[in-house]
């Protein structure tokens, strides 16, 4: 990947998956902002304010937060990269590399988060934290995975909403009614 | 619904839980009709497999009806009569296309926690930890089965339960721990630990052409149970030494092939067997590998080893020097249960074999956490649970 990121942030190392579709399929689904709310975690809905500019909202457990970023590297089947400007404080970037496979299985996709080179700033790792409360290198990878099943499956996997006992059992809410 | 639930080590209980909803397009949910407790259910209840959580709901060897699908499902319809195997695999990726199923790349919400443990994660289980995907289990009246289309097997509606359940898990396991040794017509085989897997890979190494199989273990019921359906059984408590038994039988050469069907919870007199136990007592092991390690020293020169048996940990002591000194091929892993799903079925069909031998007790799920207990304390005259529900 491109020199883009500041290179003394060693923490930020990228994440990489195989996804098993083209080039041009993985980059024309994350080309469209509309598309990144299917698998990035807590993420509602993007929308493109004008070209290259799009504005992300993220709801964590019902605590709304807003960015927007410029889109700085668009490079059609390769490169996508967004620097967020607003709040202006954060100046974190995002990136999605993606490359041909070179076992022919499709292509190896490459997530990054970090600090723009000319914008070091203060907080590194700010946007993850604000936006999936993790460190970036693990959100990277878990968005990838995410990103990888729901192209090659339709769907992304979940628990979320199934039964446990951990639950008040039915008994017991039909003798406390 | 009634489930039976992970309370912690050795704590099973049976709770009234929320029914499962379609939670995803490919989802389908069935009315569970019969169930199973596994060998490797113990592993759970003894505390052995990390990242259970309280109220998880276990159980991995399920069928039933189904009764709804999701908007994607193609080709199973509601009414359906299906066993559904224990991993959970997509269809579709590269492991899925290979039929390699239990590692697949793309159900595991959790994948991030397997990676960590154990460098690279596969395909999620039904009812076992966190780490597998904490997908409720199917010990339940109901479950929830992500991808159904590729995770199901249709049965018809008029063969017994018993006869088809076993596809789910332990049926597949056996087959393909045997079907891993590549054995070859008048081959000799030898396998430790006589519980539903082994006595299922004895049956299948027979299938496949071995002449002669070794039946290790020392409950007296299964080594009964593994007796009457044709193998030579050796009781370790009892044998004079286990190694120098086995090689006087094959003449000093070994057995061709050796399968591990006890895992990490083996039991033993050896010395590394005892120091296993003083470690895991300790806190200082996960895993107690001792058959493996007699698989491993008594299999012949260039012979293969296959473990169907589970291992979660870090293993010590293992005569690798043996190994590889004698060439050994290791095979070992889940089971690619959907890949040999319809292969067996048509084998029960043909009458060729029942899998509802290993079959010792039948209870309903309110007995479930009884059960339990008695599997694990039990295990002379306890082989197989089967759970009968709706």
């Amino acid at each position: 990947m491109e020199k883009i990121f500041n290179e003394t942030e060693r923490a930020l190392r990228p994440a990489k998956i195989p996804i098993g579709k083209s080039a041009a399929e993985i980059y024309q689904f994350i080309r469209n902002p509309k598309n990144l709310k299917f698998f990035v975690v807590n993420l509602q809905e993007v929308k493109e304010l004008k070209p290259g500019i799009w504005k992300w909202t993220f709801n964590r457990n019902g605590r709304l937060k807003v960015l927007q970023s410029e889109i700085i590297v668009d490079r059609e089947n390769e490169l996508l990269v967004w620097r967020t400007i607003s709040p202006q404080k954060i100046g974190d970037i995002g990136a999605i590399e993606i490359r041909d496979d070179p076992s022919g299985r499709g292509s190896i996709v490459t997530m990054k988060l970090g600090k723009y080179e000319k914008n070091p700033g203060k907080m590194a790792g700010v946007v993850s934290q604000l936006m999936f409360g993790g460190d970036a290198k693990s959100q990277s990878f878990i968005n990838l995975r995410r990103l990888k099943s729901y192209l090659e499956t339709g769907e992304v996997p979940t628990t979320y909403g199934q039964p446990s006992g951990r639950e008040p059992s039915e008994e017991m809410e039909r003798k406390s009614s | 619904m009634k489930a039976l639930c992970w309370q912690g080590k050795q704590n099973i209980e049976m709770k009234h839980v929320r029914m499962p909803i379609i939670l995803n397009p490919h989802d389908a949910i069935i009315k569970v009709t019969t169930a199973a407790i596994c060998g490797s259910d113990l592993h759970l209840y003894d505390g052995y497999i990390p990242s259970m959580q309280k109220g998880d709901i276990v159980g991995h060897e399920t069928m039933g009806e189904v009764i709804e699908i999701g908007p994607e499902v193609k080709k199973i319809k509601v009414g359906d009569k299906v066993v559904i195997p224990f991993d959970i695999a997509c269809g579709s990726c590269e492991y899925c296309k290979e039929e390699k199923y239990s590692l697949c790349d793309n159900t595991n919400p959790n994948s991030a926690l397997a990676e960590a443990m154990y460098d690279h994660g596969g395909a999620a289980l039904f009812g076992y930890s966190h780490i597998y995907g904490g997908y409720a289990g199917g010990q339940a009246e109901y479950l929830r089965v992500p991808f159904i289309d590729t995770n199901s097997l249709v049965v018809p509606k008029d063969i017994e339960d018993e006869k088809v359940l076993f596809l789910s898990d332990i049926f597949p396991t056996g087959y393909m721990a045997a079907e891993n040794l590549g054995i070859k017509y008048g081959d000799t085989v030898g396998v430790w630990g006589c519980g539903p897997v082994g006595l299922i890979a004895i049956k299948s190494a027979f299938m496949m052409g071995a002449k002669k199989v070794f039946a290790i273990d020392h409950f007296v019921g299964r080594l009964k149970k593994a007796e009457s359906i044709g193998a030579e059984i050796i009781n370790f408590d009892s044998a004079d030494g286990i190694l120098d038994e086995i090689s006087y039988l094959t003449g000093g050469r070994g057995p061709d092939g050796c399968i591990d069907a006890v895992g990490l919870e083996a039991h033993g007199h050896t010395v590394t067997a005892v120091i296993d136990r003083a470690k895991a007592k300790m806190g200082l092991a996960t895993d107690r590998p001792d058959a493996l390690r007699q698989a491993l020293q008594a299999c012949k020169k260039g012979g293969t080893v296959s473990i169907p048996g589970v291992y979660g940990g870090l293993l010590d002591k293992i005569p690798f020097g043996s190994a590889f000194a004698k060439g050994l091929t290791l095979r070992m892993g889940q089971t690619h249960t959907q890949k040999y799903m319809r292969l067996l079925l048509n084998r029960i069909l043909a009458g060729e074999v029942d899998p509802s031998f290993v079959i010792s007790h039948r209870i309903r799920i309110e007995d479930g956490p009884q059960a339990y207990q008695m599997f694990n304390e039990r295990k002379s005259e306890c082989i197989k649970v089967v759970i009968q529900l709706n």
